[in-house]
């Protein structure tokens, strides 16, 4: 049966909840939490296989398209054949995107907690991303 | 001073709103840039997949399923033959094959340039978003200063009064506010009782017009009862009138006419206009009275009535002799019927057996003209004038 529902460990699950209400005070959805979870799961290399009893977050049809470009390129990035590329289902490549956002909310989470005020936490997390930005200008200038 | 608060609390939600619009901005475009070379990556590859093995797109796909149901071409409108159809269908079935894949690759080819430009946008974005936090900083900023320093004044200034009465304006500018909210409730209700006692006034009005209607009604009624009382009043005194004249006119009457005079002591009449005659012993004996009396009586009443009404018309009797029998009766109503053609003028109707002999010679000598009618031949009728005095 194919996959309906994004899901995470049970146990880390009220990190999402935490995320999505304090940080983001209620501003961002589960979907949205996860999603930014399996981009650090991704920059930071960390990938996590579920284990336990697991929690559902959101379903899967508030997925975007643009939701979907970046979930299948991340995904797409771990096969090394075309062979292995072209077998990639929907339900195979939201698993590999959980064990992304598995590992990835450990490390949001922690951000978070080790800054005393969210104030902190975006400011580090506005400088870094504008230093990735320029990092990606860059290199589209030196094609 | 709390114009300075209240500005000062509008920018700082205003400030507040911006950040976390910022928030909520980096939240949706940090993905792209932590999966930024994930996604390089994935477009490269799937650039050489579809060079390799031909995949056309998601968008050619579509194309295709619409030029095999409409049976054009979707560019040129050129109706496709049927070679064509049969390799668009085939190529359509491999795209089928293809299946996800098309469809994920697709979604990274669509949106990889609006990624791209996402990323361009971003340093811009936020430096804008920044500035206008930050023009809000400066202003919450201002006010705050601004604020200090009339707290400043006041207490360099030390006056418990001021003071006093910094504190209490607050409190009587809401009681204002309380009192102007009071007075245009009431003045709300004020319209609302205004329209009601204007209605019951209106109702009042309706009701006093309608009473005074009806105390005309009433007078009148009252005025047509008196009436109608009088009027009956008037018209029992009128018929009691008539019947006293009627009954002594009768009584005169029938005793000038009468030649039993001893044995009848009265005539009268009822309330309802019937004849009584008594005897000398007082007894109602008009059911015994002879065929003779009987006419006595009648044409006394006739005389009577004639009399009263004011009518002066001639008096027509038709046969005053029926029901009389013997010499006296007979020639003592002949006698009668003179008697009462010198005060006016009869007409008397006699059958041919009536005005016999005898009683012509007895109408002869009273009578001013007689007249006969004869019909011998059984047609016609002829009158004849016998006297003429």
């Amino acid at each position: 049966m194919a996959k309906l529902l994004l899901q995470v460990e049970e146990c880390k699950k009220e990190k999402f909840d935490i995320i999505s209400e304090k940080l983001f005070e209620g501003k961002i959805k589960g979907q949205e939490v996860f999603l930014l979870a399996a981009a650090y799961g991704y920059k930071y290399k960390k990938r996590l296989p579920l284990t336990g009893k697991k929690a559902d977050l959101s379903r899967k049809e508030y997925l975007r398209d643009s939701d979907w470009a970046l979930i299948s390129a991340i995904v797409y990035s771990t096969v090394e054949t075309k062979e292995e590329l072209k077998s990639l289902d929907s339900d195979k490549i939201l698993s590999v995107i959980e064990e992304y956002a598995n590992g990835g909310i450990d490390i949001l989470f922690s951000e978070y907690e080790n800054t005393s005020e969210s104030q902190m936490f975006f400011e580090k997390f506005e400088a870094d991303l504008l230093k990735m930005a320029r990092e990606i200008l860059g290199k589209m200038e030196g094609q | 001073m709390r114009g300075l608060e209240k500005a000062k609390a509008e920018s700082e939600e205003l400030r507040d709103k911006k950040i976390k619009e910022k928030k909520v901005y980096l939240m949706k475009i940090a993905p792209i840039i932590y999966s930024w070379n994930a996604l390089v990556s994935a477009y490269g590859l799937i650039g050489k997949i579809s060079e390799s093995e031909n995949l056309p797109s998601i968008d050619d796909i579509e194309i295709i399923k619409y030029t095999l149901k409409k049976g054009k071409c979707i560019v040129c409108g050129h109706t496709i033959s049927e070679e064509t159809r049969i390799r668009l269908s085939k190529n359509l079935e491999q795209l089928e094959k293809a299946g996800e894949f098309a469809k994920l690759k697709s979604r990274i080819e669509r949106k990889y340039l609006s990624f791209v430009e996402e990323i361009k946008a971003l340093q811009g974005k936020l430096q804008s978003l920044n500035e206008e936090i930050r023009v809000l900083d400066k202003s919450i900023s201002m006010y705050a200063n601004e604020i200090n320093k009339i707290t400043d004044i006041l207490r360099r200034y030390g006056n418990d009064e001021i003071r006093r009465l910094a504190e209490i304006l607050p409190k009587y500018q809401s009681q204002r506010d309380n009192a102007i909210k009071t007075i245009g409730a009431l003045e709300d209700k004020i319209k609302g009782y205004q329209k009601q006692l204007n209605d019951l006034e209106e109702a009042l009005m309706e009701q006093l017009k309608k009473e005074e209607e009806l105390k005309k009604l009433s007078r009148y009624i009252e005025f047509t009862q008196k009436l109608l009382k009088r009027t009956k009043e008037a018209k029992l005194s009128l018929k009691e009138d008539i019947r006293q004249k009627l009954e002594e006119k009768t009584e005169n009457e029938f005793f000038s006419l009468m030649w039993k005079k001893d044995f009848f002591e009265k005539v009268s009449l009822d309330e309802d206009f019937d004849v009584h005659v008594y005897n000398f012993l007082g007894m109602d004996v008009v059911g015994e009275l002879s065929g003779g009396e009987r006419k006595v009586l009648t044409i006394a009443f006739a005389l009577a009535l004639h009399d009263v009404a004011g009518s002066k018309s001639p008096l027509v009797i038709d046969r005053p002799l029926t029901n009389i029998s013997g010499e006296l009766p007979t020639k003592k109503v002949i006698e009668m019927l003179s008697q009462i053609a010198n005060e006016k003028q009869i007409i008397v109707f006699l059958t041919p057996n009536e005005a016999n002999d005898e009683m012509r010679k007895l109408l002869v000598k009273d009578a001013s003209n007689i007249l006969t009618v004869s019909n011998k031949d059984g047609t016609n009728a002829t009158l004849t004038s016998t006297q003429e005095v």
